[in-house]
């Protein structure tokens, strides 16, 4: 045995083999490529697919809205209105954003309310008290306003006729101004009425007028204001 | 003569490792499933069951030249490791090793083809060790303790001894450092073993490519070729290179 341990033995340890001592190689079952390539275009294509869809579903666009409350006849400044996306139907009639700035200096046709959307018609470019009409405020017992008065609405007001010997009078007008919130102890409210610039002095002086609401008819001040707009909504 | 056999653990494994570590491209490397337990590289490395060396043994009988028909049925797996494959159950692979031992075998062993042969853990070592000019014995270290090892090292020097009767090379490689470590082995054999080894070599103990060689996905050519296995069968395979070259008989 000492004989065979004499000579020498060689180990790995003592052969100098470097790393880069490649090997005949061996290659290992392939992961599947061709799935691996599917699968991540069907992923690709997925997701492509869901941005598409959502993008398309994501169809807000510039609108005009209100910011506070524009009584009928008030003419619309820039701090009346700002512009806010909406996802809105193309039927739906409102006033593209970059519109903006051509809406300042026209007038409100009717009550706009805080928060709600402009349309193009409820603006119009002439004040609403027409040449030859005036605005009278006049003062109503609360409870006294017919219901389904409205701001341009016509309406006939009663003067007179509390006595035997005077008899009512009548003169046409139209709302342009509804009462606000009831702020008088004496359980009045104020309407602003248009009327005929010859008939507002009796029309102030009155001390019990009434309200009556008529049949709706065409609103001069609207029919100026059509003619007068441009085309485009 | 140009026949490594391998046997003792992980027969298998450690032919194919060396075979696709074997450091000279030019040399014609074949790994011949010799396991009287049965084959089973055509599994691992996904070729098909047939043909078998119980193929070529029965085909021996034909006009056709020997060598011809060894070349024909010797499968060439897509991972690069050409192999002629043993029957998968043990019975027909035990016909087959014992028919190829006087025919396919001194055909493989006068060929210029380097035969790696699987002669598996079996003892006493099968026939083709006759043929080989190096046989390799293979033990590997199972890390349970230092005395049920102490126990398969008694088997180990066993099994040196019986194929040291043989003509050929001897080249032990061990497999993992645990519990022992490979110098106190060869201390060990170099110490109890009367017969001289010609070289000692060690094998890394790696799952993970030795999962590969079994057929394991998910392993890049690239990255196997940086595994612990890959790296320490390159060295063991330019060893017994030398040794083939430079007999110590």
């Amino acid at each position: 045995m000492t004989d065979t341990r004499s000579r020498s033995t060689s180990t790995v340890a003592a052969t100098p083999v470097t790393d880069s001592v490649p090997g005949r190689g061996f290659r290992p079952p392939s992961r599947h490529r061709n799935r691996i390539a599917l699968g991540a275009l069907l992923a690709a294509v997925a997701i492509g697919g869901n941005a598409w869809v959502y993008s398309d579903l994501d169809d807000a666009s510039a609108v005009i809205q209100v910011v506070r409350d524009v009584p009928a006849g008030a003419q619309i400044t820039a701090d009346m209105l700002r512009t806010t996306d909406v996802d809105a139907d193309s039927t739906v009639n409102l006033v593209p954003g970059e519109r903006l700035d051509a809406l300042i200096g026209r007038y409100a046709k009717v009550r706009l309310v805080s928060g709600s959307l402009i349309t193009a018609e409820t603006l119009q470019d002439v004040p609403l008290v027409r040449p030859g009409g005036a605005i009278v405020a006049i003062q109503v017992a609360e409870g006294t306003l017919p219901i389904g008065l409205r701001e341009r609405v016509p309406v006939l007001l009663v003067v007179g006729g509390s006595t035997d010997e005077e008899a009512p009078t009548t003169v046409t007008g139209r709302v342009v101004g509804l009462p606000t919130a009831t702020t008088s102890g004496l359980g009045v409210e104020s309407l602003s009425v248009e009327v005929e610039l010859v008939d507002a002095p009796r029309i102030a002086a009155a001390d019990d007028v009434r309200v009556v609401l008529v049949e709706p008819s065409e609103d001069p001040a609207t029919a100026i204001s059509t003619t007068s707009e441009d085309p485009e909504p | 003569m140009t026949v490594l056999a391998v046997t003792g653990d992980a027969t298998t494994t450690t032919c194919v490792a060396l075979a696709a570590a074997w450091p000279v491209d030019d040399d014609d490397v074949v790994v011949l499933e010799a396991d009287p337990s049965g084959g089973s590289l055509a599994a691992w490395l996904d070729t098909p069951a047939t043909p078998t060396l119980g193929t070529i043994v029965a085909s021996a009988g034909t006009s056709a030249p020997l060598a011809d028909t060894v070349s024909s049925m010797t499968h060439h797996s897509a991972a690069g490791i050409r192999f002629i494959a043993a029957p998968v159950r043990g019975i027909p692979a035990r016909r087959a090793i014992d028919e190829a031992v006087t025919t396919v075998v001194p055909t493989l062993a006068s060929s210029p083809t380097i035969v790696l042969a699987d002669v598996g853990s079996a003892t006493p070592v099968g026939p083709i060790v006759r043929w080989a000019s190096t046989v390799v014995v293979v033990h590997r270290q199972t890390g349970r303790s230092a005395a049920a090892e102490s126990v398969r090292l008694e088997r180990l020097l066993e099994r040196i001894e019986q194929v040291a009767v043989h003509d050929a090379d001897l080249v032990v490689a061990v497999i993992g450092a645990d519990p022992f470590e490979p110098n106190e082995i060869e201390s060990l054999v170099e110490s109890n073993v009367a017969s001289r080894v010609a070289a000692h070599v060690v094998l890394a103990d790696d799952p993970l490519s030795a999962a590969v060689v079994c057929g394991r996905t998910g392993v890049s050519a690239k990255r196997l070729q940086r595994l612990p296995l890959m790296r320490s069968a390159a060295a063991a395979t330019h060893r017994m290179r030398l040794t083939l070259q430079e007999p110590v008989r």
